[in-house]
């Protein structure tokens, strides 16, 4: 295929793909109007834009979300560092494999909401409650995914570059790096996705701050259109958060397997 | 002897054999020996907090084993987990209709793949806490909203799993096919079917992990049956030995499915394990 | 003038009950010069675990070797069975990694792909070519970096034949380009006749039984008959070596 040709053929499918979702998200709101319509006060796209313009005026949207976005910080820097230190001995050595990976298992099995609701209990509406939360749902996904990126450092490519007698930081960085990178972005990604769950859920039920808590507070007072407008932000979140930067990042890391 | 500078970067260990368990030890009775000590030496560290502690907020091992022991001898374990699993059950029988539909045509169609792409990774990837909310609030209390939220949280995978498994069906085959004039039931059954089975049982597995916790989330906000009701009771009568009983049944009970699931691939789609 | 010396060398392997293992049993051995000596033997005769010692992959339990090139150490060239190429770079840099990039690599680089005949591929990734065209750029890459002193532990034997027949044609020809020292393992004696000027051949339990002198002239093709009946006489050899081996 000569360069001309694959540039079109990207292009076409670059169009596609945009049109595609365009239409995409036209349909769902379509879907939201029609909901409006047939349903049983669902609040319109128009009015949960406007409260959602109402509540960056009043200063609750910047100020929740930096509150949210601190203790998400905290506790996901906690479980990423924790969390590869485990996974990093889980991958090295059998013994700790085989000995931890049934209770991973297990800790993978937890939903959320347990740890949300254990950790109101045991520490109130303070800040520690959404941060262990976060720290404990985003943990076993840290672990399993280093694990796998420990795993998949390729032994005989390492021992063919001392071979030739390249050095250790060249291999480190040409061969260990790149070969990680990918269960490693993983482990990020789905850390996150969890991390966030668990956050949503510790603010809702054991905070006085926060995105959860101001999603409780109109749903409390019955105000579905405030309520809608903060889900409108988690799910924003999220698409930014993944789909537009944590995806391509993968991707990147791993292009070469598609080459 | 003569010690001499040998070519760069010597490494010290030499490559010898992997070490083996001692002959004589079945190996599955070495894994179990291993991750068991583990198990206990965490539930130690667990009791020896709780007895520091000293505080009905943290209940001793022993106080949950025995409430764990009760819902079961009681018939509650039965009776929620089979509630919870027939909500799950159901949702997931719309989402295999919704995704075998929608995942045809995104392997079909390029089109049909980006337009569905955005919608299912929403689907997919909503936290939790929206789908139980919205289960209250469109469903009210029952089981319509776990049984819609386990639909719509599955649905992604196995749509995704689906338009997969049609693409890797050959265009050659299908060429073939066309050319010997099969009938198209003909060509579904005998092309596609095989394809999709792999890759749906795949997408069934990752999606019934991902639903199973958002569907007990969901009746831990609008239920009157199921496990996450009875978590919620035991949260609201502040009975922390019950809510962590529960927690440890549905933890089993989950990896035990898990398993069972994964022992089922390996079974039936070993032939095709490289695709899966 | 490069060399590979090897004085006395031995090499033990202690399994987990303490039994220990004499895989290569006092061997001393000079290649020195532009020759090419393949090293052959039955299997258990420790003729990897020599090069992988000889590479420095492995440690040797006592005896010494010399890698060295005049009054320097010898750079060195290794090609494996399996190409071992990084799947994340390019073929152009791959050939560029091996080098430490240092200045004229990718002139060096481009010559030797040219030489195996893939210039055309030295943007793609290794996963976009086939086993034969990755075990060409392995070559090329060995060669590459110009070494003093080539390892090579049995690169064709996991090659279909046609394929081995043509890379060994490659391999000979870059090897008259460029004369270096090779040390050549292969469990294929018809290959070792083929490529050598001198064959050592290892005995079961990691002892030098003898070496053979291959005086034919180059380039050889594999059809040529003073081939054909040179290969026939040592194969009898090793045959009878064998023999000895399984009766031991």
């Amino acid at each position: 295929m000569t360069t001309l040709q694959s540039w079109q053929r990207r292009l076409s499918g670059q169009t596609i793909s945009a049109t595609a979702t365009l239409a995409a998200v036209l349909s769902i709101l379509a879907a939201w109007q029609l909901a409006v319509v047939v349903g049983n006060r669902v609040p319109p796209v128009t009015e949960t834009v406007q409260r959602l313009g109402a509540e960056s005026a009043a200063g609750e949207l910047w100020g929740n979300l930096a509150i949210s976005m601190n203790r998400f910080a905290l506790g996901l820097a906690a479980a990423l560092v924790v969390g590869a230190a485990i996974g990093v001995v889980m991958g090295l050595s059998r013994i700790a494999d085989v000995a931890l990976s049934d209770l991973t298992a297990a800790a993978l099995a937890i939903p959320a909401v347990i740890w949300a609701l254990l950790t109101t209990m045991w520490f109130g509406f303070g800040w520690l409650t959404p941060v262990v939360t976060v720290f404990l749902s985003g943990l076993p996904f840290v672990v399993v995914n280093i694990a796998k990126a420990t795993r998949a450092v390729p032994a005989d490519l390492i021992l063919m570059a001392r071979a030739f007698g390249v050095s250790r930081t060249r291999v480190l960085r040409q061969i260990v790096v790149p070969a990680v990178a990918g269960s490693t972005v993983a482990a990020v990604r789905f850390a996150i996705m969890s991390a966030w769950n668990g956050l949503l859920l510790a603010e809702w039920f054991g905070a006085t701050s926060g995105v959860g808590w101001r999603a409780r507070y109109w749903y409390d007072a019955n105000q579905l259109d405030g309520f809608l407008a903060w889900v409108l932000v988690f799910i924003l979140l999220l698409v930014i958060a993944d789909l537009l930067i944590l995806g391509p990042i993968e991707r990147f890391a791993t292009r070469w397997r598609n080459a | 002897m003569t010690q001499t500078v040998a070519p760069p970067d010597t490494l010290s260990e030499p490559v010898s054999p992997r070490p083996r368990p001692a002959p004589g030890t079945p190996l599955w009775r070495r894994r179990w020996l291993v991750s068991g000590v583990t198990l206990v030496l965490t539930i130690g560290a667990w009791a020896a907090v709780a007895a520091w502690v000293d505080d009905p907020i943290l209940p001793r091992p022993a106080g949950v084993a025995e409430r764990v022991v009760a819902i079961i001898g009681s018939g509650e374990a039965f009776t929620n987990f089979a509630a919870s699993i027939a909500k799950i059950a159901a949702g997931f029988a719309i989402a295999m209709i919704g995704g075998l539909v929608i995942g045809f045509v995104m392997g079909r169609s390029r089109f049909m793949a980006s337009y569905f792409s955005l919608p299912l990774f929403v689907l997919g990837n909503m936290p939790g806490l929206t789908y139980a909310v919205f289960g209250l609030l469109i469903f009210g209390v029952g089981a319509g909203g776990p049984i819609v939220v386990s639909a719509l949280v599955a649905l992604p995978f196995i749509a995704m799993n689906v338009a997969e498994g049609v693409r890797s069906v050959d265009g050659k085959l299908l060429a073939m096919c066309q050319a010997f004039e099969r009938k198209r039931s003909d060509i579904l059954r005998h092309l596609y079917l095989p394809a999709l089975t792999t890759f749906v049982f795949a997408g069934v597995r990752y999606g019934f992990a991902m639903a199973w916790k958002v569907e007990a989330l969901t009746e831990v906000f609008g239920a009157s049956n199921g496990v996450g009701f009875m978590i919620r009771k035991a949260y609201q009568e502040f009975q922390v030995d019950d809510m962590l009983a529960w927690t440890a049944l549905f933890i089993i009970a989950m990896v035990l499915i898990e398993r069972g699931l994964a022992h089922l691939e390996t079974r039936f789609f070993a032939w095709r394990k490289e695709l899966a | 003038m490069a060399s590979i010396e090897i004085q006395r060398l031995i090499k033990e392997f202690t399994d987990r009950r303490g039994a220990v293992t004499r895989v290569i049993d006092d061997i001393d051995l000079t290649i020195s010069g532009e020759t090419f000596v393949s090293v052959v033997g039955p299997s258990g005769s420790g003729k990897t675990t020599l090069l992988n010692i000889v590479s420095g992959i492995e440690s040797r339990t006592s005896g010494s070797v010399r890698l060295r090139a005049g009054a320097r150490d010898a750079r060195v060239g290794y090609v494996f069975q399996d190409p071992r190429l990084l799947p994340w770079r390019t073929v152009m840099a791959n050939l560029g990694f091996v080098q430490h990039e240092r200045a004229g690599w990718q002139e060096r680089a481009a010559h030797y792909l040219d030489l195996v005949g893939l210039s055309h591929c030295a943007d793609r990734f290794p996963s976009q070519l086939s086993g034969g065209q990755q075990q060409r750029i392995g070559i090329a890459r060995a060669f590459a970096v110009e070494p003093d002193v080539l390892l090579m532990d049995e690169p064709f034997s996991h090659l279909d034949a046609m394929t081995s027949r043509t890379l060994r044609e490659h391999l000979e020809r870059i090897w008259l380009e460029s004369r270096r020292t090779v040390m050549f393992v292969t469990h294929d004696v018809t290959e070792a006749v083929q490529l050598s000027d001198r064959i050592v051949v290892l005995a079961p339990g990691g002892r030098i039984h003898e070496i053979i002198d291959v005086d034919l002239p180059r380039p050889r093709r594999a059809s040529d008959p003073a081939v054909a009946v040179l290969q026939a006489e040592v194969l009898a050899r090793f045959e009878a070596l064998e023999a000895m081996g399984a009766a031991a």
